[in-house]
């Protein structure tokens, strides 16, 4: 049994299909990625998991359990944090209160000094940081607390969608440094990334969504090599000429 | 000179609860996004019960916050869980509507109870004052100013250090990143109303203490929190603070130098001058 099982998910936003049958697997410790153009449903589909977008139809088991129509706060409690697309810390409140705040739903489990040290061990930037309003960090602090947030519920299964958005070439290798530290502690990772070399080259297994379904699946290395892949996403073609693979 | 010192320490001390009274206006708003036309009836009510229960068993209103802090978290919490939530999928206007209804109904069943007479409550201490240097203070407006204080500064706290307070600020700043730290996001709308409304029936009770107890409570103090919240930043404690200091203190000058009739005029002026610079900011 997979750690989360995603069976045929149906999704309508704003009353357009935006999900046509989802199908797929995250096992325990493993990074998957979830590739796509944009608005093929990759944030539509971390919405449905955490219960922000409801399903028409479909199935999402984690451990076993069915959390469709389970609230985002017990979905949370069952060990699913999610980085949301953009971030989305809380900008008047200090980068150590949006820390603690992302243990609310453990709050009455274990130790939340604990965790906020693992997560300053992780990222020694936000614990410069701690006393300062996240308002004012940069565009890859900001992602860094989101992240750390996140962690800070002592999550299972990490979501995260497009961590490095926008981020200056350095700060993406620290975030992709990151998510391997993250999966090295034992959290399984579902990655939303547009940088696909990145992720196919950390990810165990991978997805890729067009208009709402699945139309590609198979490890980092397969898709990698896969010309239909590269052309679409990466914008050149497996031809004479074309770079190899794991640069 | 004495003059203008008296009357710049009489609007520092009606402008403490002036920003007490407002404050729950501006926490609802900027948590729920709901604009508390209700907000009227529970300062009403508030000075209400502080008096009949001072009429029926002589308690005093500052006793009386032991009761109606609690009742109106109660009334408050009820509202949103019958009323609000019902129609947070509706348009604005119909919430505003809503509870502008909520408002008519309570001042229509006080008149109705009560008949329109204005009342007043007076305390052995009602007149008492204190003199300090060449000013003379009144005894009831330093008391009322330092509860106020207080009770910004216990809220602060709140806001703060406890789970409560930062999954309120939290979900203020963005709605579906608290879900996703597990916040649940309907239980902090009812709570951020019931402190709201706690807020505004508690400041009742401090009010009692200084003005008459009739059902148009409400809409005298209604527009004047409206111009505080509007110019102090919503939820901003700090700033709710300044300005209603800032409106005592316009509103006394006004009183002291032009004419008493146009106390109450102040804040219309000011709310309206707000909003219009608002406008011109945002175009
Ligand atoms: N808030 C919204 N309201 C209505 N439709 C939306 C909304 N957000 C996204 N969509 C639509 O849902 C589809 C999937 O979008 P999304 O999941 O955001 O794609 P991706 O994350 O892969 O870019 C798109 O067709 C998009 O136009
Ligand atoms: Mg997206």
């Amino acid at each position: 049994m997979s750690l989360l099982e995603v069976r045929d998910l149906k999704v309508r936003r704003g009353g357009v299909p935006a999900l046509r049958g989802v199908t797929f697997d995250v096992d325990r410790r493993e990074v998957v990625a979830l590739l796509g153009a944009n608005g093929a449903g990759k944030t539509t589909t971390l919405r449905a998991i955490s219960d922000l977008s409801r399903p028409e139809s479909g199935e999402i088991r984690f451990d076993g359990r069915s959390i469709v129509g389970v609230s985002s706060t017990r979905v949370v409690e069952a060990g699913i944090a999610h980085v949301p697309e953009g971030s989305r810390i809380w900008p008047e409140m200090t980068v150590a209160e949006n820390l603690r705040l992302g243990a609310y739903a453990v709050r009455r489990k274990g130790s939340p000094a604990e965790r906020l040290d693992a997560v300053f061990r992780l990222l020694p930037r936000l614990a410069e940081r701690a006393g300062q309003l996240a308002g004012t960090l940069s565009g890859g602090e900001r992602q860094m607390a989101a992240i750390g947030r996140a962690l800070m519920a002592s999550p299972k299964l990490l979501l995260m969608d497009e961590p490095s958005l926008g981020l200056s070439p350095r700060v993406v290798d620290t975030v992709f440094d990151t998510i391997q530290e993250i999966r090295r502690d034992g959290v399984a990772v579902l990655l939303v990334e547009q940088n696909v070399v990145r992720a196919l080259e950390i990810a165990e297994r991978a997805y890729v969504l067009e208009g709402g379904r699945i139309v590609r699946q198979g490890s980092g290395e397969e898709l990698l090599d896969d010309p239909e892949v590269r052309q679409a996403y990466l914008g050149r073609t497996a031809g004479a000429g074309s770079p190899g693979t794991g640069d | 000179m004495v003059d203008l010192l008296s009357v710049l320490a009489s609007g520092i001390l009606v402008g403490t609860v002036y920003a007490y009274m407002a404050y729950g206006l501006g926490l609802i708003y900027g948590v729920l996004r709901v604009v508390n036309l209700a907000h009227g009836a529970f300062l009403t009510l508030g000075v209400y019960v502080t008096w009949w229960l001072n009429t029926t068993f002589g308690m005093d209103p500052l006793v009386s916050i032991l009761i109606t802090v609690p009742l109106g978290f109660a009334l408050g919490a009820t509202v949103e869980r019958t009323l609000v939530f019902r129609l947070r999928d509706s348009p604005p206007v119909t919430t505003l509507l809503l509870l502008f209804g909520v408002w008519l109904i309570v001042r229509n069943a006080l008149y109705l109870i009560f008949g329109g007479a204005d009342r007043s409550l007076l305390t052995s201490y009602s007149l008492e004052s204190l003199a300090v240097g060449p000013l003379t203070l009144s005894i009831p407006r330093l008391i009322v100013s330092g509860f106020s204080l207080l009770g910004f500064v216990v809220l602060a706290l709140m806001l703060k250090r406890t789970w409560s307070g930062l999954a309120l600020r939290a979900v203020a700043q963005d709605r579906e990143a608290a879900a996703l730290s597990g916040v649940p996001v309907n239980r902090v709308w009812a709570v951020a109303f019931g402190i709201g409304s706690a807020l505004a029936m508690s400041a009742g009770s401090l009010m009692s203490l200084f003005y008459s107890v009739t059902p148009e409570f409400g809409a005298r103090f209604l527009l004047k929190s409206f111009c505080v919240v509007v110019l102090g930043g919503l939820t901003n404690i700090g700033g709710i603070l300044v300005a209603g200091i800032g409106l005592g203190i316009a509103e006394d000058l006004t009183a002291f130098y032009i004419h008493t009739g146009y106390r109450d005029v102040v804040s219309f002026l000011v709310l309206t001058a707000a909003l219009v610079m608002r406008r011109a900011d945002s175009d």
